[in-house]
């Protein structure tokens, strides 16, 4: 009789994760990952399929996880300035509480297993978002631009002061540390240039 | 706190099929049993790992095996 114990799975899961970032995506085989969560090459497929079906699964699990801590304390009704401010807090805090996730995301979307993953996480996100900007647009909060245009203002500028901070260098090689006064000051431009 | 829950609906074994032409030739046999609701080779793992997941408790690890080695495969039960 086989059984499946939840405590083994999650240790498999970190020790998946860990391996999948610090190792990459060629070099991860089940018997490797079998040896480093201390568990039988049967129970890890007993959890799944094969190695594919192990990054899909965990990518899907992480997506979900990625999705709820952003939409965390957020309602697509807020105003725009307020709803965008909750969102990046809860941005930087998922970056940096979950800093293997995000390097394994990173890494997914440059994988084959990108569209597997997302096509499973990307329509929760999409309604929420969507409604958000609809909203601010009907509320002359927010300038109608194409999605792409919206993203790369309204997101990117965090996304790349936490790069800074996780490099620990700016781009002039200076040690840099994020903290609120960097996130406010960039916050407030972003907000000013997205106004209609 | 540790939850276990049993599953017998899945029977893990190690293989030696190799190539296409040796999923070719399984195909059909596993297709055909009834009892089995889902197979597939794990092919990039060196054991050749055959997971098979059934619809009931009546599919024993002997009968797999049977079938396999009947169509010229070496094939055992990967221990837990």
């Amino acid at each position: 009789m086989r059984t499946r114990d939840e405590n083994k799975e999650s240790i498999v899961k970190v020790k998946a994760l860990e391996m999948l970032v610090n190792e990459g995506f060629d070099g991860f085989s089940m018997q490797k990952l079998a040896k480093a969560a201390g568990v039988s090459p049967a129970t890890l497929y007993i959890y799944y399929k094969d190695k594919d079906d192990l990054i899909v699964k965990l990518g899907i699990e992480e997506g979900k996880k990625m999705i709820a801590a952003t939409f965390e304390s957020f309602s697509p009704e807020m105003p725009f300035a307020e709803g965008l401010r909750v969102q990046w807090y809860n941005r930087v805090r998922y970056c940096m509480e979950q800093g293997i996730s995000t390097c394994f995301f990173e890494q997914a979307k440059h994988s084959p297993y990108r569209d597997k993953i997302t096509a499973s996480i990307v329509e929760d996100f999409k309604e929420v978002m969507g409604k958000f900007i609809q909203n601010a647009i009907q509320n002359r909060e927010l300038v109608s631009v194409p999605v792409e245009v919206f993203w790369s203002i309204a997101f990117a500028p965090l996304y790349n002061l936490i790069r800074f901070h996780q490099t620990g260098k700016n781009m002039g090689n200076r040690d840099f540390s994020l903290t609120d006064d960097y996130i406010e000051q960039t916050l407030t431009l972003v907000i000013k240039a997205l106004k209609p | 706190m540790t939850i276990t829950t049993t599953q017998n609906d899945i029977l893990i074994f190690r293989t030696n099929i190799r190539n296409k032409k040796d999923l070719l030739t399984i195909t059909p046999v596993l297709n055909a049993d009834t009892r089995i609701l889902h197979w597939n080779i794990a092919q990039d793992d060196t054991d050749r790992v055959l997971r098979v997941k059934s619809n009931s408790s009546v599919l024993y690890p002997q009968d797999i095996i049977f079938l396999l080695r009947e169509a010229g495969f070496f094939c055992e039960e990967l221990p837990d």
